[in-house]
């Protein structure tokens, strides 16, 4: 096989790259919420105690990072082949990137950031303090 | 020669109609994890919402979508790198793709309803 350097040759490897480990992850994200641990129980206590370890922290982040990217490359690949669309290529480039990196942004933000008894109100988790009697 | 021509065509929109759907679900997946950041409650009310009998059937959708997309994605891998460039090869692996994507989404499907039958949902 030989393959030119020309643009777009980091992009095809970007998705295959990414996209390999997208299965392994995505199959281990979806099997967890979906089977192990179930839709009805995904309240914020179960959350807190996942991101307990950062093994999941990290996951959950790289997930988020070449899920979004993958996405991106994709969908301007797909964008790219409507001659009219093509036109406004720097817009709608610009459009999506930004969309991809708020996403990014504000995902991993919540990702790193989320603390279960820090600056929420969270009464569950806190230890429980007995106030007063009636 | 003509059939080969249609089940390429057929996972190639495929691919992309299920990448779009995906894409535009993680946005907004991620968008609702905000709520872990706003509060406890909040959060609980929104992941009520993936309990109820329309979101248990859109999983579904969803997780035919991403094994869909998974499985044709590592099918063009292997074409890619095989070096096999025959019509032959790719109409074959992508009767494998069909077939694991309904094999592995029956009991998938039947774990992610199971709860509607019982009443729980």
């Amino acid at each position: 096989m030989s393959y030119k350097k020309v643009p777009g040759t980091f992009a095809w490897w970007f998705q295959r790259i990414s996209g390999s480990f997208l299965i392994i992850l995505i199959f281990i994200h979806f099997i967890d919420v979906h089977f192990i641990l179930g839709v009805e129980n995904l309240d914020f206590d179960s959350v807190a105690e996942k991101w307990n370890k950062p093994i999941w922290r990290i996951m959950d982040a790289l997930m988020l990072i070449l899920g979004m990217i993958h996405g991106t490359n994709g969908i301007e690949s797909i964008l790219y082949d409507f001659k009219k669309i093509r036109k406004y290529e720097k817009y709608w480039i610009f459009s999506i990137r930004s969309i991809a990196l708020v996403t990014i942004v504000l995902g991993s933000w919540v990702i790193l950031t989320f603390s279960p008894s820090a600056s929420q109100t969270n009464e569950s988790l806190t230890p429980v303090v007995e106030v007063e009697n009636e | 020669m003509k059939y080969s021509i249609k089940e390429g065509m057929l996972s190639w929109l495929l691919h992309r109609l299920t990448g779009i759907g995906i894409f535009v679900f993680l946005i907004i997946h991620v968008m609702g994890a905000i709520y872990l950041k706003i509060g406890p409650e909040e959060w609980n009310h929104h992941v009520a919402l993936f309990n109820t009998p329309f979101f248990r059937v859109a999983e579904v959708g969803l997780m035919g979508a991403l094994l869909w997309h998974g499985l044709n994605g590592l099918r063009i891998i292997i074409i890619d790198f095989s070096g096999i460039r025959t019509n032959h090869f790719a109409k074959f692996l992508f009767w494998i793709i069909v077939f694991l994507t309904i094999i592995l989404l029956i009991p998938g499907a039947y774990l992610l309803l199971k709860p509607l039958f019982e009443g729980v949902a």
